[in-house]
C-alpha cells in the first residue's frame, strides 16, 4: 500500500484559499486607511462597542447644552443691556432731581418722568429670538402694558381712583393744592404704595410670570437666566416715575412737593440699587455660562479623544499591513502560475 | 508444458497490468473530487500468474475529525449569519441609527427644549427624535422576528435534507453490505459523501459493524440510521411575534433541540439555527422590549381620577390602543418594541400638538402638569423631569441577559455592546472552526486523495511491465513457431 505526502487536490487549493483570505484583509485594510477607523468597529471592540456609543450619547448631550448656552447668553446680554439702560435713566433722573432747588423739582421732573416711564415699559417689553426676556415664564406675551393710553390703562385708572378716594380731587385739579404734606405722606405710604404690591402689579401692570427663567448650562448646573418684570426693583422704579409724573406735582403745595420730591428721590435710588443687584445676578450667570462652555468644550474633546483611541487604527500600521498583504498575494499568484508547470505529464 | 505455462503467466500479467492502468486512469479522473478516495491495486500471486484485488485508501480517524469539524463550522456559521443580520439594526457605532444613539439624540433634544420651552421648533425636534427612536425599536423588533422566522425555515430545510440524505444512505449502505466480494469501493465513497453532507446539518457519530454495515447516531447518541433510516421531524412555525416558541426537531421521536431536550445535539446547522432562534434572537428581542417598556414608563404622565386617586397613563410613547398602563415594572413588556409609537396627540405629523410635550396632558387634560399653558409658555419643569427620567435607574427584565437595574441610556448602550460581543465571539469561533475544518480536510485529502504525478509515474512503470509481458509473448510465440517449424 502506498501513501501520499500530498494529494493533488490540496496541492492546488492551498494557494487559492490563502489568497481569498488575504484579499479580504486587503479590502479591510484599505477601508481602514481611508476612514482612519476600524473597518468593522463592533467586531473589533466587542462588548466595548457599547462604551463608544455611550460616549457619543454624552457628546450629543454636551453639544445640546453648548447650543442652548448660546441662546441663554444672548438672552442674558440683551437683559443686561436693557437693565443698564434703565439704571442709567434712573440715575439721570435722580441727578436732575438732586441738582434742582426743591420748589423747581416737581415741574422739571414731570415731563421727564413720563418719558422715562414709557421708556421703562418699552425696555421691559424687550424681546429677543421670539422671547420677551422680562416675561418670566410667560415669554409669549409682552409683560408690560403702557401707562398712558387712551382709553386709560388699568394702572392709570387705579392711580386716579386711589388719588380721588384719598383726597376727593383729581391730580390735575387746582384743589390738589390744599393737600397737606402729612396727608400726602400718608397717601404715598398707604394706598399709593399698595398699588404696586404683588397682586396689584400683576393685575394692573404686568402679565409676567414671577419665576425667572432658568437654564441648565452644564450637566450639573442650572442658573437663573432672566429677570422677571415683577422684580421689586422695576416696581420701585415705576412707582417713582408715576409719583413724579402723575400725582399733580405742579399743583401741590410747596411742602407737599418737598415730600413728593423726597419720596421720588428715595424710590429712584432704591430702584437703581435693585437694578445693580439684578445686573450682578445675571452677570454671575453669564460668568457661569462662560466657565461652563469652557468645561463643556474640554469634556467634548476628551470624549472625542477617547472615541478616537478606541475606534481609531494606526494608519502607519494599516499601510504596512496592506503592503505586506499585497506582496503576499503577488507571491501567491506567481506560485499558482508555477504550479501549472509542475506536472509530470509536461515532461514525458 | 513449460512454454504454455510461461504463455499463461505472460497473459495474466498483461491482464493484471492493464487492470492497474485502468485503476490509475480511474484515480486520475477522481483527482479533483474531494470525496474520491484513492483506489489501490493489490497484486496477488496466483498459481502460475498474478491477479489484482482493489482496496481503497482510508483513514477513519481523520474522516471522523473532518465530519465533526464540518458540523462545528455549520453550527457557528448559522449563528454568525443571524447575528450579522441583527447587526443591521445597530449599524456602525458612528451611524446614529441604533436605539442607543437615537435615545441619546432624544435626550439632547429634550435638554435643548427644556432650556427654551417656548420654542415650538425645539419641541417638534424632540418629538421627531422620539419618532425616530420608536421607528428604530420597531425596525429592530421586525429584524428579530425575521431572523427567527428564517432560522425556523432553515431548520425545516435542514430536516428535509437530513431525511433525504438518510434515504440515500440506506441505498448506498445496502449496496455495500450486499456486495461482499465485489468492488464496492465506489459505493463506500458514496456513503462517505452522504455522511459529510449529513454532518453539515447535524452532528453525527458513526459505528462500523460486521459486513461493513454503518450505523449513524447524533453526537448526543440518538440513532439516525440503524439498519434503516429513522424519522427526523419538525413542525415549522409560520410567524414569530414576541413570545412565540418554535417547535423542536425530533429524531425517532426524541427532541434533540430546545431547552427540554433530554439528548440535545451539540453541533451541525440545526444546533446553530436552534440557538439563534430560541436564545440569541429572543434575548435581543427582550432587550428591545425592555427599552420600549422603559421609554413608555419614563414618559408616563400622572394625574388624578374623579375620586382624587393618582392615576398613570402612557404619555409621549404609547403602545397604541389597549397598550399596558405603565406601572414601573417589566411585567407587561412582551412585544412592546414592535408596538411602541409616538402618541398621536403630540405628533404634528398626525395632527397633534407639540406643546403638550412641554405642558403634559398628552394622555388627556387631567394629566396636565403646566398650571396655565396660556401664560406659562416657558414652563420648563415637565421637560426637565422627562430628561431626568431618561437618566434615572429603572428595573429591567432578567431575560434580557443584561443587568436588571440601570438607566435607559446605560441599558441601551449595554445592549449594543452585548450584540457586538456576541458577534465578535461568533466570528472568532467561526474562524477557528473553519481553520480546523481546513486542516482536517487537508489531512484527510492527503491521506486518502489522489496525487496525479504519482499515478502518472505508476502508469509509466506499468507501461514497462506491459511491454515486458508483451515481449515475452512474442518470444514464446517465436519459440513455439521454431518448435512447430522443426516438427514440420
Amino acid at each position: 500500500m502506498r501513501t501520499n505526502a500530498l494529494s493533488t487536490l490540496s496541492f492546488w487549493s492551498a494557494p487559492r484559499t490563502g489568497v481569498a483570505r488575504m484579499q479580504a484583509d486587503i479590502a479591510r485594510g484599505n477601508e481602514e486607511l481611508v476612514t482612519g477607523r476600524f473597518a468593522d468597529v463592533g467586531l473589533v471592540l466587542g462588548s466595548r462597542a457599547g462604551i463608544t456609543v455611550g460616549l457619543r450619547q454624552k457628546s450629543a448631550e454636551l453639544a445640546a447644552l453648548r447650543d442652548g448656552n448660546a441662546g441663554t447668553a444672548l438672552r442674558l446680554s440683551t437683559s443686561q443691556a436693557a437693565l443698564k439702560q434703565m439704571q442709567e435713566s434712573a440715575d439721570t433722573a435722580l441727578k436732575t432731581l438732586t441738582g434742582l432747588p426743591e420748589d423747581k423739582r416737581a415741574g422739571a421732573l414731570k415731563a421727564m418722568a413720563a418719558n422715562q416711564l414709557a421708556g421703562l415699559t418699552g425696555l421691559l417689553n424687550t424681546s429677543v429670538d421670539g422671547q420677551f426676556v422680562f416675561g418670566g415664564t410667560n415669554t409669549g406675551r409682552a409683560p408690560m402694558t403702557a401707562y398712558t393710553t387712551s382709553p386709560a390703562a388699568p394702572a392709570k385708572a387705579a392711580v386716579d381712583a386711589a388719588f380721588l378716594k384719598a383726597f376727593g380731587v383729581t391730580q390735575e385739579s387746582a384743589g390738589a393744592g390744599t393737600i397737606t404734606a402729612d396727608a400726602l405722606s400718608a397717601f404715598l405710604d398707604g394706598p399709593f404704595q399698595d398699588l404696586f404690591d404683588d397682586a396689584s402689579w400683576a393685575a394692573d401692570w404686568s402679565g409676567a410670570g414671577t419665576a425667572p427663567l432658568t437654564s441648565q448650562i452644564s450637566l450639573t448646573e442650572t442658573v437663573q437666566s432672566s429677570a422677571s418684570a415683577n422684580a421689586p426693583a422695576f416696581r420701585k422704579l415705576a412707582m417713582a416715575y408715576v409719583m413724579a409724573s402723575d400725582l399733580g406735582a405742579s399743583n401741590l403745595s410747596a411742602a407737599a412737593q418737598a415730600v413728593l420730591g423726597d419720596r421720588v428721590a428715595k424710590g429712584l435710588s432704591e430702584a437703581s440699587g435693585g437694578l445693580v443687584a439684578l445686573q450682578a445676578d445675571l452677570g454671575r450667570s453669564q460668568a457661569a455660562i462662560t466657565a461652563a462652555n469652557t468645561r463643556l468644550d474640554a469634556q467634548k474633546s476628551l470624549f472625542a479623544n477617547q472615541i478616537g483611541q478606541m475606534e481609531g487604527v494606526d494608519t502607519a500600521e494599516a499601510k504596512t499591513r496592506v503592503d505586506r498583504l499585497s506582496t503576499q498575494v503577488q507571491i501567491s499568484y506567481a506560485l499558482t502560475a508555477q504550479l501549472r508547470q509542475l506536472s509530470l505529464v509536461a515532461y514525458i | 508444458m513449460g512454454l504454455s505455462l510461461a504463455l499463461n503467466s505472460a497473459r495474466s500479467s498483461l491482464i493484471a497490468t492493464s487492470t492497474q492502468v485502468a485503476l490509475a486512469a480511474r484515480n486520475t479522473a477522481g483527482a479533483s473530487d474531494p470525496f474520491y478516495t484513492r483506489k489501490i491495486a493489490n497484486l496477488v500471486a496466483t498459481s502460475g500468474g498474478s491477479a489484482v484485488s482493489i482496496q481503497r485508501a482510508t483513514d477513519s480517524a481523520l474522516f471522523d475529525r473532518k465530519l465533526s469539524a464540518t458540523s462545528s463550522v455549520a453550527a457557528s456559521e448559522a449563528v454568525l449569519d443571524g447575528l450579522t443580520t441583527l447587526k443591521g439594526t445597530i449599524g456602525d457605532t458612528d451611524d446614529g441609527t441604533s436605539p442607543a444613539a437615537r435615545l441619546g439624540a432624544l435626550n439632547a433634544a429634550l435638554l435643548m427644549a427644556a432650556n427654551k420651552p417656548d420654542d415650538a421648533a425645539l419641541a417638534r425636534t424632540a418629538v421627531d427624535r422620539a419618532r425616530d427612536l420608536a421607528a428604530s425599536l420597531a425596525a429592530g423588533a421586525t429584524a428579530v422576528q425575521s431572523v427567527r422566522a428564517q432560522a425556523d425555515a432553515g431548520l425545516a430545510d435542514s430536516v428535509a435534507r437530513i431525511n433525504d440524505l438518510l434515504t440515500q444512505f440506506d441505498a448506498a449502505n445496502r449496496l455495500v453490505t450486499n456486495g461482499t466480494g465485489a468492488d464496492v469501493t465506489d459505493a463506500l465513497d458514496d456513503r462517505d459523501r452522504i455522511l459529510a453532507g449529513l454532518s453539515q446539518e447535524i452532528g453525527i457519530s458513526t459505528v462500523t459493524r460486521a459486513g461493513n454495515d454503518v450505523a449513524i447516531y447524533t453526537d448526543s447518541g440518538v440513532p439516525l440510521f440503524e439498519r434503516s433510516p429513522r424519522r427526523v421531524s419538525f413542525t415549522p412555525t409560520t410567524a414569530f411575534p414576541a413570545g412565540t416558541i418554535g417547535a423542536a426537531v425530533t429524531v425517532d421521536g426524541v427532541p434533540v433541540t430546545g431547552a427540554t431536550s433530554p439528548m440535545p445535539v451539540h453541533s451541525g446547522r440545526i444546533t446553530g439555527l436552534a440557538e439563534l432562534r430560541d436564545n440569541v434572537a429572543t434575548r435581543y428581542e427582550a432587550q428591545l422590549d425592555g427599552i420600549a417598556n422603559g421609554l413608555i414608563d419614563a414618559f408616563a404622565e400622572t394625574g388624578t381620577d374623579a375620586l382624587g386617586n393618582p392615576v398613570r397613563a402612557a404619555g409621549l410613547f404609547t403602545a397604541g390602543p389597549g397598550g399596558p398602563v405603565p406601572n414601573g415594572t417589566t411585567a407587561n413588556q412582551l412585544g412592546l418594541a414592535a408596538r411602541i409609537r409616538v402618541n398621536a396627540a403630540v405628533d404634528p405629523q398626525q395632527g397633534g400638538n407639540v406643546s403638550l410635550l412641554r405642558d403634559g396632558g398628552i394622555a388627556g387634560a387631567a394629566y396636565r402638569s403646566n398650571p396655565d399653558p396660556a401664560t406659562n409658555a416657558a414652563y420648563p419643569d415637565r421637560l426637565r423631569a422627562l430628561a431626568a427620567a431618561l437618566g434615572a435607574d429603572r428595573p429591567f427584565d432578567a431575560s434580557s441577559d443584561l443587568g436588571t437595574r440601570s438607566s435607559l441610556h446605560d441599558f441601551a448602550t449595554a445592549s449594543t455592546g452585548w450584540l457586538s460581543a456576541k458577534r465578535q465571539a461568533a466570528t472568532t469561533n467561526s474562524d477557528y472552526q473553519s481553520t480546523l475544518l481546513a486542516r482536517a480536510s487537508d489531512a484527510y485529502s492527503n491521506a486518502t486523495g489522489v496525487n496525479t504525478d504519482d499515478e502518472t509515474a505508476m502508469t509509466l512503470q506499468l507501461e514497462r511491465s506491459y511491454t515486458a509481458s508483451a515481449k515475452l509473448l512474442t518470444v514464446i510465440n517465436d519459440l513455439l513457431k521454431t518448435l512447430m517449424d522443426a516438427v514440420r
